[in-house]
């Protein structure tokens, strides 16, 4: 699916923006969408910084800052942080890989994933809010950005931990070599222009992440599901906005 | 009076021992909801003038943020997470009625209320000093001037639930009174008070519309819902429209 309805397709599964057409999320074509995710992360990027420019002349930099975050949850529907809450109830959930992969699956958020969430929430905040002035756009476009190259990256490298035809299922196929090279190039060419070497640290620092928690996760259950991946793109996220301050000064 | 004090017990932690005799009593009372989220927020607005002496801003904006949900006793914002769980889940009409339903949270509810309340936090923050007073009474009796507003322009999604309890007895004179209200309480806030009026009622119009489409109408989760995202969104407009448009009445 090299041609721009792959685009569309991955602009479906991340976010709830308008798409001019729509696929059957459970059809395996999805999953050659999966290289086009850090484009999708990009136009995210473009989103924000477009909002914040817009917004900062007029609201203070804490408002603008619950805006964005605001914004994110609105426009991917909360996909990723569900991802990390299920996350948090599954990895600690058990004994047992069945029972954590049933907990994954619960709709109701346990104790520790509403914690994950609310600590989570709470950092982007500050975090955004604390991004100096001269580094926002780059900041604000290489977070969404690197973060959904972690995913695609974690498809290529990592097993799929169900059984089943999911989503993710259709998603890990279509990650191939060729696919993982072609988008994780595009992000790093994206990082160097917009912020030289530190840009590429940025999205180093998103793969260090991805791979952290991986290990982790493949330590309780066989493979990563779609919670996973979440959980790893608002971690690298995370990261991302954290380190973007140092990364970017120069 | 009887029909006020119905209102501020329904709307706020105050004990105050009335009984509804009659059912449509309690659906007349919502004329009187902007008042008592004027209330509210005027005392929002006196404990944070009695800490500015002695804490910081941000402190004192905590303190306003917990106060807004202690003397509601969460009753919006447990109507905003309930909302959020049925109305974003991948499910059918039926099934996400029943969502709201279910007293315990999901991830879209966490999400949406913590993502509310950093907003919130955020705006209250922002009022500037000498504002602040105009600021709080109009987030309080916007948003609950909202709920009247989408209990007699929207369809009620279920016909039992509390929600109906109101609906059947408002209406366009209830509204009329509770909008007559509002504008008195917008009044200290001049020329933006018009505007962020017309903000509520395009959020309160938008919101209404997508849950009709999503779960055939309304319920009390919806009304609570309602009310946060409008208080917030009043409290974010207010400083760049007064910026814009001339300052309010400084207390």
């Amino acid at each position: 699916m090299l041609r721009l309805t792959g685009f569309f397709v991955a602009l479906q599964i991340l976010t709830r923006l308008p798409s001019p057409f729509r696929r059957n999320a459970q059809s395996p074509e999805v999953g050659s969408a999966a290289w086009w995710f850090p484009a999708v992360g990009g136009l995210l990027g473009v989103l924000l910084v477009g909002f914040d420019a817009l917004a900062r002349p007029w609201l203070d930099s804490g408002v603008v800052a619950a805006l964005i975050l605001a914004l994110m949850v609105a426009v991917t529907g909360a996909f990723h942080l569900d991802g990390l809450v299920d996350s948090v109830d599954g990895l600690t959930a058990g004994p047992g890989t069945t029972a954590r992969l049933a907990a994954m699956r619960q709709a109701v958020a346990s104790p520790l994933g509403a914690l994950a969430a609310c600590i989570l929430l709470l950092a982007d905040f500050v975090a955004i809010a604390a991004l100096p002035h001269p580094v926002r756009p780059a900041a604000l476009l290489c977070m969404p950005l690197c973060g959904r190259t972690a995913v695609l990256a974690a498809y290529r490298l990592y097993p799929y931990g169900r059984p089943e035809a999911t989503l993710s299922a259709h998603l890990k196929q279509g990650a191939t070599t060729p696919a993982a090279i072609l988008g994780v190039g595009f992000a790093a060419a994206v990082c160097f222009a917009v912020g030289g070497v530190g840009g590429l640290a940025l999205l180093g620092l998103a793969f260090a992440l991805m791979h952290g928690i991986a290990t982790v996760a493949l330590r309780r259950i066989p493979g990563l599901t779609g919670d996973l991946h979440g959980a790893i793109c608002e971690l690298s996220q995370l990261a991302v906005l954290f380190a973007a301050p140092l990364a970017l000064r120069g | 009076m009887r029909s006020f004090l119905l209102a501020l017990q329904f709307l706020s932690i105050a004990p105050i021992p009335v009984r509804p005799v009659a059912e449509d009593e309690l659906g007349r009372s919502m004329r009187w909801f902007p008042a008592v989220g004027a209330l509210l927020g005027a005392c929002v607005a006196f404990v944070d003038w009695l800490l500015t002496p002695i804490t910081t801003p941000e402190i004192r904006s905590v303190v306003a943020l917990a106060l807004l949900a202690v003397l509601t006793g969460g009753l919006h914002l447990d109507g905003l997470m309930d909302a959020c769980d049925g109305l974003f889940a991948l499910a059918s009409r039926e099934r996400r009625l029943e969502i709201m339903a279910d007293s315990r949270v999901g991830s879209f509810g966490l999400v949406g209320a913590a993502v509310t309340i950093l907003l919130k936090y955020a705006a209250i923050l922002a009022l500037p000093m000498g504002t602040r007073v105009a600021g709080f009474i109009a987030m309080g009796a916007l948003s609950r001037w909202s709920m009247v507003y989408a209990t007699v322009g929207f369809p009620a999604a279920r016909p039992e639930g509390l929600g109906q309890a109101y609906k059947s007895a408002a209406g366009r004179p209830e509204l009329a009174i509770a909008t007559v209200i509002v504008i008195l309480a917008l009044a200290p806030s001049g020329a933006a008070g018009a505007v962020v009026l017309a903000i509520g009622l395009a959020l309160t119009a938008l919101a209404g519309r997508y849950a009709s489409q999503r779960i055939g109408g309304l319920n009390g989760d919806l009304y609570g819902a309602i009310s946060e995202v409008v208080e917030v969104a009043v409290a974010i407009a207010l400083p760049p429209l007064w910026r814009l448009l001339g300052s309010p009445l400084v207390f």
